[in-house]
């Protein structure tokens, strides 16, 4: 089968900068921030009291309510209280300090062995959501929503997501090649929470030490899990895009992957899976790249979550003169940050220091239509941003301005410089405050 | 000092944080230099008289568009060269020998109502350069008549001998050439308005093929035959002159090879799409073999056979390279998808092809192209992609 979907484009990788560095530990920092909004959903509620000495693994923030998570602390040390960072979205949340005591010592509840092969489902989805497991590609939505569908949505196959298509980054790449049996065994456990006949591994064709890597991984432990491989195409990544490309199944407009029997977990929510299931670590580390023209020392880091973005640059050579924009995320989706007030989160997968201050001075849509060729929704982003631009948002509605995935290769292609995908974004809030309106 | 103490500002914006390199005013200046080789082989082929309608068209139109922009208080828009592009395609599209004034009102014309009015780049319906032109054809028919044969008086001796020994396969032209181009371009002129037709400029092999008269052959015993006239089976050295532009005509249409390599430039820098010219030139070349071509016998109308039309020769001929390559083409005032540029092409071929052989004109580019553009928003509405996903059970 030819693996492809719709539309798509192939922006410079730029991955070279860190494709071939080895994977290295930051070294703890002496306080982290552990921010309780890293998650899609409720912020987590603090359970611990300023001047209280906590242990690594320790529960710190629980879940509060079914579509959150919980938080760890990712250092042991004592805490300091409650301070605000900043939100990948610009806005300041609430994150526990902790000062790091340097000692690294472990909570008793962690480090234990199991026996990952016995594990019935029920017990893997406690486990993930005791561990505060997230979407670790970016979007963190909580891993145990995921895990459990409702009723009458049977899932046949689950994805692994090891597309990583977007630019620069390189975390996920890695991560396969350094822990290839960890992701396939977290996988299988995924498989089993929710029932899967088959898993596969999505991964394209850039990454090919990866492929090898879980190959060998797969044959070692004698997984039948395949990894597909897949010609290079942004936005490969994007869930619906992948399942299309690996299965030819067409998620419904405003449906979910369920809807066609599918789960997508990406590797490094498997990854944590694995590590949460067999050994009882919680979520408190993950891999950042950390990358760009304003960065001297490029590296694949092992980093505490928690760890303030001035201190991860500091390590790696930050050079704030031709550093003009700094992105947290991939250069096609990030968010661009405004300063250095945020500490990494669980869905951190680069800061890209970059150079290019990219503050375009749009022109007139000329019609040229590369955005309509390239959109994988299907959509007609340049007549949307017209729509956009004149705020016709009944317009906007009736051009399906809602199937937009974001993926901001309109912006990208688009020769007049137009901040097209922005433009939707507006339509889309704009459509769904209208919307949650008239439900009231 | 260590980054953290530091309290640095950066730029915040949304994403995509990197942008394709190409823009606006880097497309439309490929569209002039792929238009530049069409435009100095019409000097070299007139001489530098022809200079005046391009300077001047250009001109009027940069200078209308910053006026109206600037008047209607928005930011300046000429720097995207899109004025230049209209400007150089309305001259392309007028005969050499145009008059300045006229240049200018063409070119205000084409910029003021035929963009401005819209609404600026980007919302105009109709491509400027053929509105522009549709106005002057039906405001000042005997000036846009293609009055003016190639007499290569720029071109020097050595040249004019060149033609003369080309005289040998291109029979007709070189003595017309060499001879008495100013016999001819008046002999052309008379006729053109003896026809009472508006006439486009560069329809000359158009013009001869363009309803013809028959010819009557008396036998010895007395009976008349007609045979359908010459020009509608034009030989390879009526068809040679309009590929290679040594031929009357608008002054950027003469050369329908030069035209051809800029399309394909153009084809090259990915700055138009593959498919509108290749739909409108097959259209076009289909529909001119197959379609029977009239001609007159007397006061009455007879055709030829199907299958027989001299589709070679409507290919090189008239504004046909010009309109699929650089006016139909035209980003903003053709479809969004591939499929409505395929139903866009066709049509304009077909529009055409109507035109030049049953309609009253020679020539069909302008007015099949303008009439394609106004169906635009309905190809548009009608070839609307499928979203992902739409229409499935959730």
């Amino acid at each position: 089968m030819k693996h492809y979907f719709r539309g798509g484009i192939h922006p410079p990788e730029n991955k070279n900068g860190t494709v071939d560095l080895p994977l290295t530990k930051a070294d703890p920092p002496p306080f982290v921030a552990i921010s309780f909004s890293q998650h899609i959903g409720k912020p987590a509620t603090p359970l611990v009291k300023p001047g209280e000495r906590v242990l690594r693994g320790q529960l710190i923030a629980e879940q509060s309510g079914y579509v959150s998570a919980a938080a760890h602390a990712s250092i042991s040390g004592a805490v300091k209280g409650v301070v605000q960072v900043r939100h990948p979205l610009g806005f300041l949340v609430d994150a526990l300090k902790i000062e790091n005591d340097g000692l690294d010592e472990w909570d008793p509840s962690v480090k234990i062995e199991r026996d990952v092969d016995q594990l019935p489902p029920g017990e893997i989805r406690k486990i993930v959501q005791g561990a505060g497991i997230v979407g670790m590609g970016g979007a963190t939505f909580p891993s145990h929503v995921k895990l459990s569908p409702p009723p009458g949505k049977k899932i046949d196959t689950l994805i692994l997501n090891a597309a990583e298509c977007e630019p620069y980054l390189t975390a996920d790449d890695l991560l396969m090649r350094e822990y290839p049996e960890e992701i396939l065994m977290g996988a299988e456990l995924f498989k089993r929470a929710v029932g899967a006949r088959r898993a596969i591994v999505g991964i394209e064709d850039n990454k090919l030490r990866a492929v090898t890597a879980l190959r060998d991984a797969a044959g070692r432990i004698g997984s039948n899990i395949g990894i597909t491989v897949l010609p290079v195409q942004y936005p490969q990544g994007a869930e619906k895009q992948l399942i299309y490309a690996l299965l030819r199944r067409e998620v419904p407009s405003g449906g979910l992957p369920m809807d066609v029997g599918v789960l997508v977990h990406n590797v490094g929510s498997a990854f944590a899976g694995y590590q949460a299931c067999a050994f009882g670590y919680p979520l408190t580390e993950r891999i950042v790249t950390v990358t760009g023209p304003g960065i001297r020392n490029p590296a694949n880091l092992w980093v505490r979550i928690g760890t303030m973005a001035g201190h991860l640059l500091d390590i790696c050579g930050f050079d704030p003169e031709t550093t003009k924009k700094l992105v947290v995320g991939g250069p096609m989706m990030g968010l661009s940050m405004r300063d250095l007030e945020w500490s990494v989160v669980k869905g951190t997968n680069g800061i890209l220091a970059l150079d290019d201050p990219a503050a375009y001075s749009h022109r007139a849509c000329i019609r040229c239509g590369r955005c309509v060729e390239s959109c994988p929704s299907g959509l007609l982003p340049c007549t949307l941003s017209n729509y956009g631009e004149f705020d016709k948002l009944a317009e906007a509605e009736e051009y399906n301005a809602r199937d937009c995935i974001e993926c901001g290769i309109c912006s990208y292609v688009c020769p007049s410089k137009r901040p097209i995908v922005q433009w939707i974004r507006m339509e889309k809030a704009e459509i769904n405050r209208k919307k949650q309106m008239e439900v009231k | 000092m260590p980054a953290q103490e530091k309290k640095l500002l950066f730029n915040v914006n949304n994403s995509p944080h990197i942008r394709d390199g190409d823009t606006t005013p880097r497309i439309m200046c490929l569209v002039c230099l792929a238009l530049a080789p069409a435009l100095v082989w019409s000097l070299f082929v007139f001489g530098w008289h022809a200079l005046v309608p391009i300077g001047f068209s250009v001109a009027a139109c940069v200078a209308t568009e910053w006026l109206i922009v600037r008047w209607r208080g928005l930011p300046r828009t000429i720097d995207d060269g899109s004025a230049v592009v209209t400007g150089l395609l309305l001259a392309a599209v007028c005969p050499p020998n145009l008059p300045w004034w006229a240049a200018v009102i063409g070119g205000v014309f084409a910029i003021g109502v035929g963009k401005q009015a819209f609404g600026g780049l980007g919302f105009n319906i109709w491509n400027p350069a053929l509105l522009g032109r549709a106005f002057m054809q039906a405001s000042m028919p005997d000036r846009m008549m293609s009055g003016e044969w190639p007499h290569l008086g720029f071109a020097g001796e050595w040249w004019k001998n060149l033609f003369h020994c080309l005289g040998g396969s291109f029979s007709g032209i070189a003595e017309r050439i060499g001879t008495a181009p100013d016999a001819v371009s008046r002999a052309s002129m008379t006729r053109a308005i003896d026809g009472g037709v508006d006439v486009m400029t560069g329809a000359t092999i158009l013009e001869k093929m363009h309803t013809p008269t028959a010819m009557a052959v008396v036998d010895e015993l007395g009976n008349v035959t007609y045979h359908a006239p010459g020009a509608l089976t034009p030989g390879w050295s009526d068809v040679l002159r309009g590929w290679f532009g040594i031929e009357g005509g608008s002054l950027g249409e003469v050369s329908a090879i030069l035209l051809v390599i800029g399309g394909v430039y153009l084809l090259r820098k990915k700055v138009i799409p593959w498919d509108i010219p290749a739909f409108y030139l097959f259209t076009a070349a289909i529909l001119g073999w197959v379609l029977p071509q009239p001609y007159k016998i007397g006061d009455a109308h007879a055709y030829t056979a199907w299958f027989h039309g001299p589709w070679l020769a409507h290919l090189g001929a008239g504004g046909l390279m010009l309109g699929a390559f650089f006016m139909a083409t035209d980003m903003v005032t053709g479809p969004l998808t591939q499929k409505g540029r395929i139903i866009f092409a066709v049509g304009c071929g077909i529009m055409t092809m109507v035109i030049r052989l049953f309609g009253g004109y020679p020539e069909g580019v302008c007015y099949a192209i303008l009439l394609m553009n106004i169906c635009v928003p309905l190809i548009d509405t009608l070839t609307k992609p499928g979203v992902f996903g739409a229409g499935l059970k959730k």
